[in-house]
């Protein structure tokens, strides 16, 4: 065993007893967000992904307008190109111009990715949060009407929702992926919070007296913010794509107009003679995914109450 | 606790693995086995089909995957190959001098149990087909038969008013409602072929679920069907015909995804294959391609009574569309050249009554398929005056498409002509196929893009398409010079006389224009070289490999 | 324990009635009929009807229904005339399960361990390997993996068989192709999921206490990480047994993925019923589990306790 430490005045000094002082605080106030922002600033590798998200969204915007092309125009003289100073991106089967077609459709996929990813994991927070929280019979209730929902074949959802609306477009679109989209990240989000709504800090917490909402906001939802920002970043693809497949069977975006995954789609049926019909989409759909990672680990880790006030 | 649920883990791990491993062993050896058959490859023909075969119940079949099969194992009255029509069961058939009594005398057959077939065989079989209790879908074919649609929707009840008749074990006798120049070549379908009430009977619900729940009286026998998977047929050798056929053993596959399909043909599994449309242009030089026309044309249906579209109901404005749409440059573009731009209803290779075909016989070329933008304008320019309308723009026309990969790219092609052709507004709703039809119906769109598959070789399958009362015919258009000449032809003997109220009445549609055809539609396909015999025709099974063999 | 399966048990069957109630109005709702088609007149319709018991009021074909489903018969497929869905599925589901058990276990397998490895290695070469393996997996659609798989590897190199579900060599292909997505989410997942965990307090007592670090990794961390992917593996196991369409028909394999699409585009109440009772048995049957096996794993929660 140890030889037992020995405690003396020499190991102290007198700091006195500044009154003055007494109640300041000499690390900056900063609000949870400031912080998570100041430290995703100095992280280069978050930072690169952000700049092309940003990028790609303003390609999206005003991708279109730099070339001359229309994006409907259809010429059996110009079919399946490659690119070339007339068609930056080559043409499309149809002899339509595949620059402006890919930056209309990326309105549409970030679109769509963007909204129908937040929304899901919006409403997911705030059902799974319930439903873990508060456990018992409210939790048996919400969990059994999520596997009701989870049963249900989204086609049919999706189709009737087309049909309810008389119509389909963007909006519907979103309605359709929506309605039974959040209920993975639900089921997630309440896993989450059974696992952290016994440990030691929300305890305390809850000793001292916080409400429950607080304890939510303030304790869960940010102990859990790493693992939803991962299921954000993998959940953009999976809405990108699931919009290409609704588009399939006719709900969602109408012809002319088109997505990126529609483009995946139709150039994966003619890979083998024109590949980089193929490509083009698939390319920029996984260095969005890619850069949405990266600045997913970014905020992860800026946003970890646990490294507050840390820099890296 | 904890140490006990790692290793229970550990264990399924190694169990799953484990089985896993097993099971490929096993299956392996199968595997090897099946590539030693088809080394010694003599006479055995591999091919794929698109889908699972619905059914191959006689009665109840009603698909390309069903007639593609059941034309070789089953045999009818007739055999139908390359469009001529062939003694099948019957050696000999007399026609009375209506036209309307037909009398045929079976041959000496066995079905694969060994029993005779028999004409009652041949009546029981189109008696359940008509009887509404099977629930066929594809009892209309039987409607041309005395009291056929009276039978099948419960307006006579006695089934013995039918006009099917066994005279004798060896000799039947089937009376129709009109004369019918194609009845014949029609027997041939599959829902005429001859069925067992005794087999039926014994299986019950499951008659023909199975490979064995059935007897086949065919040029093969189906000796095994994996569903989902694939069927195959073996030579028959009781077939009174045995010698004509050369091929011993046909493996059909299912396949669902085109591209799969040709990548195993180019790997050498299948001995021919269908060109997926999107690839067209990649094969269409190719010297082994090969075109085929199977039957289909397709067109833009157009509903006259669209509620708050007045321009659909004026003729002018129906021929602007009819004009304004090059379709070759169309056709070009959304398949490459595949299809056959084409600008009326019937099929090219119709038969006609002096020799010929119809269409060469009687031609009509109202609309050139390459278009007529002057024509468009000054055809859209009445109907504008017509309505009152100033600018073309406050013109709308939906397109409803069905949700198809191949229909999309036809939509979008469309849609960019009329609007610059014609600069009216035109959108394109895609819905799934069901809907389609459902909306077609009811009337609901205002163009449906929609086609026809032949029934049999004849105008008459096209032109009762547009008759006032017919079901199909959801337009609203009706033309009471069209009705009556189109109810001439069904009752007239005389094929001259016939054929020319056929024309008549097609000048008379193409020129009110209710539709605008667009194409015919064609496949391409590649095929070994040595494989020979093949028949591929617009009517009836669209793939006849029954005389097929390998050189 | 037993009390609550017990209880978990009922509510799940209760569970089950209230989606097939839900489907069972649902797909009645849809646009357009079953025996709709181009050739279809009304007469003919009106005996198809019939002969399916469709002519009878919705309500008598529900009870109908629901006796029959009571006695284990999920009734007649409409496209595949007279073949019952119970055929059909007890045909098909062992080809989908087989496909799905083989893609589950490499795609776990795979994942955690890459997953593990990664966070192990935060900020490394490997970390960043195991993060552009993920964002294909992830990023890559299925129709494109499964169809450049097959071209590359089947036609082009003709390592592997192109389609068909024949033997061991015929399953690498669309298990490879069918474990890559869910491969990326756990590894994704469990990397995160160990990050959180590293940094927890219990791993710096359990490192103050002395424990080596392969038994801090196996018994606190991983097991304690572990818990996210219990929970995501239950909805994708059911998911991923009863079939995938894409894969399955781009290999050509004999499963039940097909049935989802196919039975809704032919409008086929019975076999989108017979799937969604199915695959719902599955779902609940998957969550039930999951249930139990979280109080197992994390400590921290007991059943029994509640």
């Amino acid at each position: 065993m140890q030889d037992p430490i020995i405690i003396n005045d020499d190991m102290f000094t007198v700091v006195g007893n500044d009154i003055e002082n007494y109640n300041t605080i000499t690390r900056p106030s900063l609000t949870y967000w400031q912080d998570a922002w100041m430290r995703l600033k100095k992280n280069k590798v978050a930072m690169l992904g952000l700049s092309i998200i940003v990028l790609y969204i303003i390609m999206a915007i005003i991708g279109p307008y730099l070339n001359s092309m229309d994006y409907r125009t259809t010429d059996s003289t110009a079919t399946d190109q490659l690119p070339s100073l007339k068609h930056w991106f080559g043409t499309d089967s149809l002899g339509r111009d595949l620059w402006v077609r890919l930056w209309l459709g990326a309105r549409v996929s970030l679109t769509i990715g963007f909204a129908v990813t937040l929304l899901n994991q919006f409403i997911g927070i705030i059902i799974g949060g319930i439903s873990g929280y508060f456990g018992g019979t409210l939790d048996m209730i919400i969990m059994r009407i999520i596997d009701v929902l989870y049963g249900i074949p989204s086609l049919i959802v999706a189709i009737l929702v087309m049909m309810v609306r008389g119509g389909s477009g963007m909006t519907s679109l979103i309605i359709a992926m929506v309605i039974i989209g959040w209920i993975g990240s639900a089921r997630f989000v309440r896993g989450q919070v059974l696992q952290l709504k016994n440990q030691e800090f929300v305890l305390a917490s809850k000793v001292l007296g916080a409400s429950s909402m607080r304890i939510i906001m303030k304790h869960l939802i940010p102990n859990m913010m790493g693992l939803l920002i991962t299921n954000i970043t993998m959940a953009i693809p999976g809405a990108i794509f699931g919009e290409a497949f609704l588009s399939y069977i006719g709900i969602g975006i109408q012809p002319p107009d088109t997505s990126w995954g529609q483009l995946a789609q139709a150039g994966s049926q003619t890979f083998r003679v024109y590949p980089w019909e193929m490509f083009l989409p698939s390319f920029f759909i996984s260095t969005t995914m890619l850069s949405l990672n990266l600045l997913g680990d970014g905020l992860r880790d800026a946003l970890d109450p646990k490294m507050r006030g840390t820099s890296r | 606790m904890k140490k006990k649920f790692v290793s229970i883990i550990a264990l399924l791990l190694v169990i799953l693995i484990a089985s896993t491993t097993f099971v490929g062993c096993g299956s392996k050896n199968s595997e090897e086995k099946g590539n030693a058959e088809s080394a010694g490859k003599s006479q055995v023909l591999t091919f794929a089909q698109t889908a699972e075969i619905p059914s191959l119940d006689p009665q109840l079949q009603n698909s390309m995957q069903s007639f593609e099969v059941t034309n070789a194992i089953f045999e009818g009255l007739v055999r139908l190959h390359d469009g001529k029509v062939q003694p099948g069961m019957a050696e000999k058939w007399d026609i009375s001098s209506d036209g309307k009594t037909y009398t045929f005398h079976l041959r000496d057959a066995k079905w694969s149990d060994g029993q005779p077939v028999t004409a009652y065989d041949f009546e029981y079989g189109i008696r359940r087909l008509l009887d509404p209790k099977t629930g066929s879908a594809y009892a209309f074919a039987g409607y041309g038969i005395l009291n056929g649609y009276e039978y099948n929707t419960g307006k006579v009840t006695d089934v013995s008013k039918l006009g099917v008749k066994a005279l004798d074990e060896k000799t039947l006798e089937i009376k129709l409602a009109n004369p019918a120049a194609y009845f014949l070549g029609y027997l041939s379908l599959p829902c005429f072929m001859p069925t067992r009430e005794d087999i039926v009977e014994k299986y019950g619900n499951n008659f023909a679920l199975e490979a064995e729940n059935n007897v086949y009286n065919g040029p093969f026998i189906l000796k095994e069907w994996k569903h989902e998977s694939g069927v195959t047929l073996e030579k028959n050798p009781d077939y009174w015909n045995k010698d004509a056929i050369k091929l011993d053993k046909v493996n059909i596959l299912q396949i669902t995804d085109p591209n799969t399909a040709l990548s195993m043909y180019e790997n050498g599994e299948l001995d021919f294959v269908s060109i997926p449309n999107t690839l067209w242009d990649k094969y269409k030089d190719n010297p082994k391609t090969k075109l085929i026309m199977n039957g289909a044309i397709d067109w833009l249906r157009l509903n006259l009574n669209a509620p708050g579209k007045p321009w659909l109901a004026n003729k002018d404005f129906r021929k602007a569309l009819n004009y304004a749409i090059n379709r070759e440059e169309y056709v070009n573009t959304a398949t490459k050249g595949l299809y056959l731009p084409y600008t009326r209803l019937v099929l090219p290779m119709v038969v006609g009554a002096k020799g010929g075909k119809y269409t060469e016989e009687s031609p009509i070329d109202i609309y050139p398929t390459t278009g007529d933008s002057a024509k468009a304008k000054e055809y859209l320019a009445k109907a504008m005056a017509a309505l009152n309308i100033k600018d073309p723009k406050d013109i709308t026309l939906e397109l409803k498409f069905s949700d198809s990969a191949a229909d999309k790219a036809l939509a979008e092609v469309l849609q960019d002509q009329l609007t610059r052709n014609l600069g009216i507004t035109v959108t394109i709703k895609l819905v799934t196929y069901k809907q389609k039809l459902a909306d077609d119906t009811a009337k609901q769109y205002d163009a449906v893009y929609n086609g026809w598959m032949p029934d049999y070789d004849d105008p008459m399958t096209y032109l009762e398409l547009f008759e006032s009362n017919n079901s199909q015919n959801s337009t609203g258009w009706s033309n009471a010079e069209y009705d009556k000449l189109i109810e001439a032809a069904r009752t007239e003997v005389d094929p001259v006389k016939r054929q020319q109220y056929f024309w008549d009445a097609e000048k008379i549609l193409v020129d009110e224009a209710p539709f605008v055809p667009l194409q015919c539609r064609r496949l391409g396909y590649l095929e070994k070289d040595n494989l020979k015999g093949m028949s591929r025709y617009f009517v009836g099974s669209d793939i006849d490999f029954v005389f097929a063999y390998f050189e | 324990m037993g009390r609550y399966i017990l209880k978990r048990f009922i509510v799940s069957l209760f569970t089950v009635l209230v989606l097939v109630t839900t489907v069972f109005i649902l797909i009645r709702l849809m646009p357009g009929d079953p025996f709709v088609s181009e050739k279809m007149t009304p007469e003919i319709k009106a005996n198809m009807m019939a002969y399916y018991g469709f002519d009878k009021p919705l309500y008598v074909q529900y009870f109908h229904y629901i006796g029959n489903l009571l006695r284990g018969d999920l009734g007649l497929s409409l496209k595949y005339s007279n073949r019952s869905v119970n055929t059909i599925l007890a045909q098909t589901f062992p080809v989908s399960a087989d496909l799905g058990i083989r893609s589950i276990i490499l795609a776990t397998i795979l994942g955690l361990f890459l997953g593990v490895m990664a966070a192990l290695n935060n900020g490394k070469f490997f970390d960043y390997f195991c993060v552009f393996i993920a964002i294909v997996g992830v990023s890559v659609p299925d129709f494109i993996n499964g169809s450049l798989l097959q071209y590359i590897f089947g036609l082009k190199l003709k390592l592997f068989p192109i389609a068909r579900w024949e033997g061991f060599r015929y399953t690498i292909l669309p298990v490879f192709a069918l474990s890559l997505y869910t491969l990326a989410v756990i590894t994704r997942t469990m990397r995160a999921s160990m990050l959180e965990v590293i940094n927890q307090d219990y791993i710096m007592t359990a490192q103050a206490k002395g424990l080596s670090q392969w038994q801090i990794i196996t018994r606190h961390q991983i097991r304690n990480a572990i818990l996210p992917i219990v929970t995501i593996l239950g909805p994708i196991t059911a998911g991923i047994l009863t079939g995938t369409f894409v894969i399955e028909q781009i290999y050509a394999i004999p499963g039940m993925g097909r049935f989802y699409v196919s039975g809704i585009n032919d409008l086929d109440y019975s076999m989108i019923l017979g799937m969604t009772v199915f695959y719902g048995v599955f779902l609940v049957a998957a969550n039930f589990i999951v249930d139990i096996i979280y109080g197992l794993v994390d400590p921290r929660i007991r059943i029994s306790g509640k």
